[in-house]
């Protein structure tokens, strides 16, 4: 059997392409998430490598890039609960200066994690309410309340 | 409004795209997993990976293990086992671990002489890469940590003295969360009975603690109590009452900055003199708090519980729904199957069952355990679900049980490795590969138990 014609080989060319789409994307929509760009780093690493090791099984999934955002900011956040943290926006003091609405980015980074994790899902990733609930696996209508609140609250500080 | 927010949203995020580079990472030091084959992860990743196996399932984990919900921690009965190794950039790290069967048990003595004080557990979470409990003994209540489950340490007390040292009772948390790297415990001090006050004062209280359980602060949200605390999409809440005179107001609190009181009672504008809230879920469209009312008068008659519905956690209504609970501890938990209750129904003189579920929070039905009589104490649920509690019968007595449920309507019986008596399972912690129990034990010896379940 040629290496072409190897399952595994397959698949391992399928995740290549997928990691290739998908990388820079959710490393910014994690960055966004956790609001720590070191971390967000190495939490989209250990969340790729997770789905290269059960690739066959995370490749038939509905959204995979949703199960690798979701292991991602999860994992980001088990790091983070071991120390006290203060969210903040992924990007260098130097540049925020040049940014026209940086007051939207701030109260982004205020929200609850839950919240803020759904808001950029669905605001930079540009999620369906579907797809962002398989990522996450809560139903649609938890995904909706978080949304809804997340609006209310954004809505009400940048009034 | 919210259309224009959305367009903000997007713009802002288009705009900042491009700024958020990535530090330090040049192709040479891109720590990319470069491929699967045969069941043989080669990674490059900075994390060893390590396989555990659970009577030939195996796990896959990350010694780094983050709170990963769903499929990471999933046992995959297909997945073959223990054919995995990790390779890292620098070294080639195989290790196998062997978890404990599911229903393993384990006695955690808290007080070493048993005959001098027993041992409560009062709350349980996930925490890290394990679980933390808080613990009530004869010195008072501590945060106990555990990496697998079974075995425990002591970490830090919850202190109970105000800031100028004054002690203001005895510590009575009923809850232990996890929240934005922090640990936060709430419920009530309880402080000495007086002639005037033969209930004794009670101060409602926050204890927080960094994620390692080991220093607790208190603080004191003034005269009330807290009998819940709910993980909601806007973070933690709990839920209680203000104590005015000698009534009280049904109150929450948001534990994410906690410290003032949402008056439930003048937002709904109740004349009773006596108001508390049992119990709050959050729903996909606000809150439903589970709020007992009555008068002074019959104030341990105030058995009957009405759902009170807000959109917004501040405007509160008085919904016509009044559930069948009556008096008597209650905790409701929103799951992907529905919600369910642990409620004693209101109309009988002596219910035989505890547990309850609803499509939407406010219409109730029994769950039928396939047991004559039964009794929840908490419910786990990780896309299962996992009630724990004791089963009555007129042979046995009481016995400690577990059930667990795919759907929320057809329960089975989980049996623990052995089954000791007079040990009664209390409350229950999920994390994403195990649910730990903890039980106390009858008569008192000063000891805790511990299960595990996979």
């Amino acid at each position: 059997m040629t290496e072409t014609e190897n399952p595994a080989t397959a698949q391992w060319s399928s995740f290549d392409e997928f990691y290739e789409r998908h990388r820079l994307e959710l490393y910014r929509a994690v960055a966004f998430a956790v609001g720590d760009p070191d971390l967000a780093s190495e939490a989209v690493d250990e969340a790729f490598t997770r789905a290269a090791g059960d690739w066959s099984k995370v490749g038939g999934y509905q959204v995979p890039a949703g199960w690798v955002y979701r292991v991602a900011v999860n994992w980001a956040r088990s790091v983070l609960r071991r120390n006290r943290y203060r969210h903040r926006l992924p990007i260098a003091d130097s540049s925020v200066d040049d940014l026209p609405d940086v007051d939207v980015l701030h109260e982004v980074a205020r929200l609850p994690h839950r919240q803020r994790v759904v808001v950029v899902a669905r605001y930079y990733l540009d999620w369906s309410l579907a797809d962002i609930a398989a990522a996450l696996d809560v139903p649609t209508g938890t995904v909706k309340s978080r949304l809804n609140r997340a609006l209310a609250v954004l809505e009400r500080r940048l009034s | 409004m919210t259309n224009r927010l959305e367009e903000r949203l997007r713009a802002a995020f288009d705009a900042a795209d491009h700024l958020v580079v990535e530090p330090s990472r040049v192709e040479s030091q891109v720590r990319r997993p470069v491929g699967v084959r045969s069941g043989v992860v080669v990674a490059a990743a900075s994390a060893a990976l390590v396989v555990v196996v659970v009577g030939g399932v195996a796990l896959l984990r990350s010694d780094a293990s983050g709170d990963v919900p769903g499929e990471a921690g999933v046992p995959t009965a297909s997945t073959p086992a223990v054919t995995s190794t990790a390779v890292t950039s620098t070294a080639v790290t195989s290790t196998t671990v062997a978890a404990p069967p599911s229903g393993t048990r384990a006695t955690i003595q808290v007080v070493e002489d048993g005959d001098h004080g027993s041992a409560a557990p009062r709350a349980i979470t996930a925490s890290g890469d394990g679980f933390v409990a808080l613990i009530e003994d004869p010195t008072g209540v501590w945060a106990w940590g555990s990496a697998d489950g079974l075995q425990w340490t002591r970490l830090g007390n919850l202190p109970v003295e105000s800031e100028s040292g004054l002690a203001l009772g005895f510590a009575g948390p009923v809850e232990v969360v996890q929240y934005d790297g922090e640990l936060i415990a709430a419920g009530t001090i309880h402080g000495q009975t007086t002639a005037n006050n033969t209930q004794g004062t009670r101060t409602a209280a926050v204890w927080r603690s960094s994620d390692d359980g080991a220093t607790w602060s208190l603080e004191t949200l003034g005269a009330g109590f807290i009998g819940s605390v709910t993980e909601t999409a806007d973070g933690p809440i709990a839920a209680g009452a203000i104590v005015r005179g000698p009534g009280s107001r049904a109150a929450l609190w948001r534990l994410t900055d906690s410290s003032e009181a949402i008056d439930l009672a003048s937002a709904v504008g109740t004349e009773a003199d006596v108001s508390f809230v049992r119990a709050l879920t959050d729903t996909d469209l606000g809150y439903i708090a589970y709020v007992s009312t009555g008068t002074l008068a019959e104030a341990d008659k105030a058995d009957r519980v009405f759902a009170w519905i807000s959109q917004d956690g501040s405007t509160w209504s008085d919904a016509d729904e009044l559930q069948p609970f009556g008096h008597g501890p209650m905790a409701v938990w929103r799951t992907p199957q529905g919600y369910f209750a642990q409620a004693y129904e209101r109309a009988a003189l002596e219910s035989s069952f505890n547990l309850w579920s609803s499509p939407d929070g406010l219409t109730w039905s029994p769950v039928d355990l396939g047991v004559e009589s039964y009794e929840i104490q908490d419910l786990a649920h990780t896309g299962i679900l996992f009630a724990v509690g004791k089963t009555q019968t007129m042979e046995n007595g009481a016995q400690a049980a577990f059930w667990s449920s795919n759907s929320g309507i057809q329960w089975d019986t989980v049996r623990p490795l052995d089954d000791p008596s007079s040990v009664e399972p209390w409350v229950a912690g999920e994390s994403e590969d195990r649910i730990v129990i903890l039980g106390w034990s009858r008569p008192p010896n000063g000891a805790v138990t511990a299960w595990i379940f996979n």
